[in-house]
């Protein structure tokens, strides 16, 4: 491919589809559908004046944020810090949206799961520490320090059940190890393919439940909904690491928390459900299929958020060790023994 | 037209670092165009929010690295901690024999493992 065409390619991805401006529609969409399905869990409206069922809600409200409201300095903060963090965060999403099918351009390498942590693990987590730093306040400091004892149960929980799909498709001599798009386009073989026995494709499918339960766990934990949310406990902590954010520094702050939902949900569809497959992306039953996946990965998201109550910090701690740390750790050991 | 580029995982890390930077340079771009502040000199902004207190109280203004690291120390390896030192400390001596000659013993069979398994494979 020409190289001029290629860069061409590569910003229309970040910044046009799916990136930054694709993507951020998208996140505000699945903010607006975790809120109305959660309140209609709990008996209450949800968002309903703007838009059609409210479904424009999250838009008003983010610019309205960054375009009415004024930020509040303060005597110790640098909003500038507070903006560079919470734009590393959402560079480096968007960038990691670049190693999956869905994009136009797609950036792939023998074992490049390790620029997908990278973006998708590290530097959103980098952020979230330059983001407390800037705006130091009580509730801020105990919220980070809560929410790096939960991170570093979750983050290796998190690789460990996306690690299992690409460990047990090396099977599979003609596929690239340990990348995200091959792993992405032919993962729906080890949901179907009974041909290296029975057993072992029970084994199989064992393994990728085990991890796909594993990294819903983590995802709720990392993105802080409800059963984990002690990192931002409003009763107690105001908001933990957002406390001092107003105005356009809590719309970006906003926003950034709502790709993590977004992406996290949209890399375990494709990663462990295969995008669009058995179809094709650009057909219509591939886009539905794409859509119901991930909608319904969404779902339970909500679902969870809408049923649990929150764990204290050493609970959210001990209940992930538990029912996922361990589970996916001994999963993978098995995929890799397999 | 969709196509794909294989890279090398070095290369790819750069790049995608590339692209990171660029979106963080559009997102402090856009902050910059349309971001206002409340009040304008050092004297007009606001004191920090502690639940109505004021900020006297603070021992701290800035966060301390201790605080994050002990966070992390106190909460997850608190009960790693506690166990050892409650398999250790029981007041009978021989149980710490015990432990420590058990701790040995798993290093040496380690050890002899890891020399066996190089004589075998070669280096």
């Amino acid at each position: 491919m020409d190289i001029a065409l290629a860069i061409g390619y590569t910003l229309f991805s970040l910044l046009i589809f799916p990136g930054f401006i694709t993507i951020s529609a998208i996140s505000l969409l699945v903010e607006w559908f975790v809120r109305k399905t959660v309140a209609r869990m709990q008996n209450r409206m949800g968002p309903a004046y703007v838009g059609p069922i409210g479904i424009l809600q999250p838009f008003a409200d983010f610019f309205k944020l960054l375009l009415v409201k004024r930020y509040i300095d303060q005597r110790y903060s640098n909003p500038l810090l507070a903006v560079v963090g919470v734009g590393v965060g959402i560079g480096a999403l968007t960038a990691g949206l670049l190693l999956f099918p869905l994009s136009p351009i797609r950036f792939s390498s023998p074992y490049d799961v390790i620029v997908f942590i990278y973006l998708m693990i590290l530097w959103p987590f980098i952020s979230l520490i330059i983001i407390s730093l800037a705006w130091p306040n009580p509730f801020v400091v105990a919220g980070v320090s809560r929410a790096i004892a939960l991170a570093i149960v979750t983050e290796p929980t998190l690789v460990a059940s996306i690690l299992i799909p690409m460990t047990i498709i090396r099977r599979y001599p003609d596929i690239t190890p340990y990348s995200v798009y091959y792993t992405s386009t032919n993962v729906w073989r080890l949901w179907i393919d009974t041909g290296f026995g029975i057993p072992q494709y029970i084994a199989t499918l064992i393994l990728l439940i085990v991890s796909l339960i594993t990294s819903i766990i983590a995802i709720q934990s990392k993105i802080l909904l409800k059963p984990f949310d002690i990192p931002e406990a409003e009763q107690e902590l105001i908001a933990g690491y957002a406390t001092e954010f107003s105005g356009p520094i809590y719309a970006f702050y906003r926003l950034f928390h709502d790709m993590k939902i977004a992406i996290l949900i949209l890399a375990i569809t494709y990663i462990l459900l295969g995008g669009p497959a058995p179809f094709k992306h650009l057909s219509i039953e591939g886009f539905l299929t794409l859509l119901a996946k991930y909608i319904t990965l969404a779902f339970v998201v909500s679902l969870v958020r809408g049923a649990f109550g929150r764990f204290r910090i050493d609970q959210a701690i001990t209940k992930i060790i538990k029912y996922a740390l361990t589970p996916s750790i001994i999963a993978l050991i098995i995929s890799f023994v397999m | 037209m969709a196509s794909t580029i294989i890279l090398n995982p070095i290369d790819l890390m750069l790049i995608s670092s590339l692209l990171t930077a660029i979106l963080l340079v559009l997102v402090i771009a856009i902050f910059r165009a349309l971001a206002k502040k409340e009040g304008s000199s050092v004297e007009d902004s606001s004191a920090m929010y502690i639940g109505g207190e004021h900020e006297n109280i603070l021992t701290l203004k800035y966060p301390s690295t201790d605080a994050l690291y002990w966070a992390v120390l106190k909460r997850v390896f608190r009960n790693v901690y506690n166990y050892l030192v409650n398999s250790l400390h029981t007041g009978n001596v021989l149980d710490w024999l015990k432990y420590m000659s058990m701790w040995y013993g798993f290093l040496m069979i380690l050890a002899i493992l890891i020399v066996m398994i190089y004589m075998v494979m070669g280096w």
